[in-house]
């Protein structure tokens, strides 16, 4: 019994320290991922911070949060090399989202989380996805039309992509270039298989075959009677399809069209 | 009214000179960087920099939009 008690004591001291250096491991694992490159890389990373920085300029996003975005960063003392990082991911997510309001205060804030590296990167791309001020918002980008309706459950709430998509509006699951949805076509759709959302048109378009229709029109829309929207979508109602190839603009605005 | 301006303009100048060459010099070791990336570390060390250094001077050029306006100018020249 004694000799019992003392080796449970002699191993509470061993297992003591250990347990104790656990949890501060664990808090710095993210922040020594940083610190395990090498200095050239940290060198080379660092020259692209005012490449990237340029870039969420020309993306859109104002010069005063750029600068606190930046001030965030080094005063969070973040290497310049994922500094870029996060800029680089923040350009993309407003070219494809829109510019979010106080880009450089949430910045801050999820440093003050704790997020580094691909944790903020997600982060500031969730942030925008959700709160982007869209660009398809307003230019009919709307999603490829001749999908089925589950696919558009998949998109964004703000209508803008999901996440990258090929240059010629595929959908938001990498459908095919003819546009098709998931299931090949939309539960309603009427004429060719989704030929418009191949073409990026909006929810109002007023195409002779009236193919891609199945997604909502408004009452005024000029569609073959029957083709109705199967879900009453709102004619701001647009997706992601086809933000790259800027068809939607060409084709429909669902401003005038849609209403 | 002239002589009071002087300074001030002498300020600017010194401040637009100090910044130009600032960028003049980190395209110039970006350059150098970008040839041979192996060698960062050595290249910074030849023009008297450490990496904390470096670091810092990229903070300072991406936060002014002109300066990093000239540096992607920079780096793009042949």
């Amino acid at each position: 019994m004694r000799s019992m008690i003392l080796h449970a004591f002699a191993i509470g001291l061993v297992a003591a320290p250990m347990v104790a250096h656990a949890a501060p491991a664990a808090i710095e694992a993210s922040e020594s991922a940083a610190d395990r490159r090498t200095p050239n890389e940290r060198i080379l990373g660092a020259l692209t911070l005012p490449l990237k920085a340029q870039a969420l300029r020309k993306a859109g996003v104002g010069e005063g949060e750029v600068k606190a975005g930046l001030k965030a960063a080094k005063d969070k003392k973040l290497p310049a090399g994922d500094a870029a990082e996060v800029l680089d991911e923040a350009a993309k997510a407003t070219r494809d989202h829109g510019p979010v309001d106080n880009f450089g205060a949430f910045v801050q804030a999820k440093l003050d989380a704790g997020l580094r590296g691909r944790d903020l990167a997600a982060a500031i791309r969730e942030e925008h996805a959700a709160r982007g001020k869209g660009k398809g918002k307003s230019e009919g980008k709307g999603p490829p039309e001749g999908k089925g309706p589950e696919a558009k459950s998949d998109g964004p709430p703000h209508g803008g992509p999901a996440d990258d998509k090929g240059p010629e509006g595929k959908g938001p699951e990498g459908k095919g270039p003819d546009g098709k949805g998931p299931d090949g076509k939309g539960p309603d759709d009427k004429g060719p298989p989704g030929q418009d959302a191949a073409e990026g048109k909006a929810p109002g378009d007023k195409g002779p075959n009236g193919a891609g229709a199945a997604e909502g029109k408004a009452p005024g829309d000029k569609e073959p009677p029957g083709k109705a929207g199967a879900e009453g979508k709102a004619p701001d109602d647009k997706g992601s399809g086809n933000a790259k190839n800027g068809k939607a603009n060409e084709k429909a605005k669902p401003e005038t069209a849609g209403k | 009214m002239i002589r009071a301006m002087v300074p001030v303009l002498l300020a600017l100048v010194v401040a637009c000179g100090g910044s130009a060459g600032k960028v003049d010099q980190a395209v110039t070791i970006a350059k150098e960087i970008r040839e041979k990336p192996d060698e960062a570390e050595k290249i910074l060390g030849a023009h008297q920099m450490t990496a904390d250094q470096w670091e810092a001077l990229m903070y300072e050029i991406a936060s002014d939009p002109a300066m990093a306006e000239q540096f992607e100018a920079g780096l793009q020249k042949k």
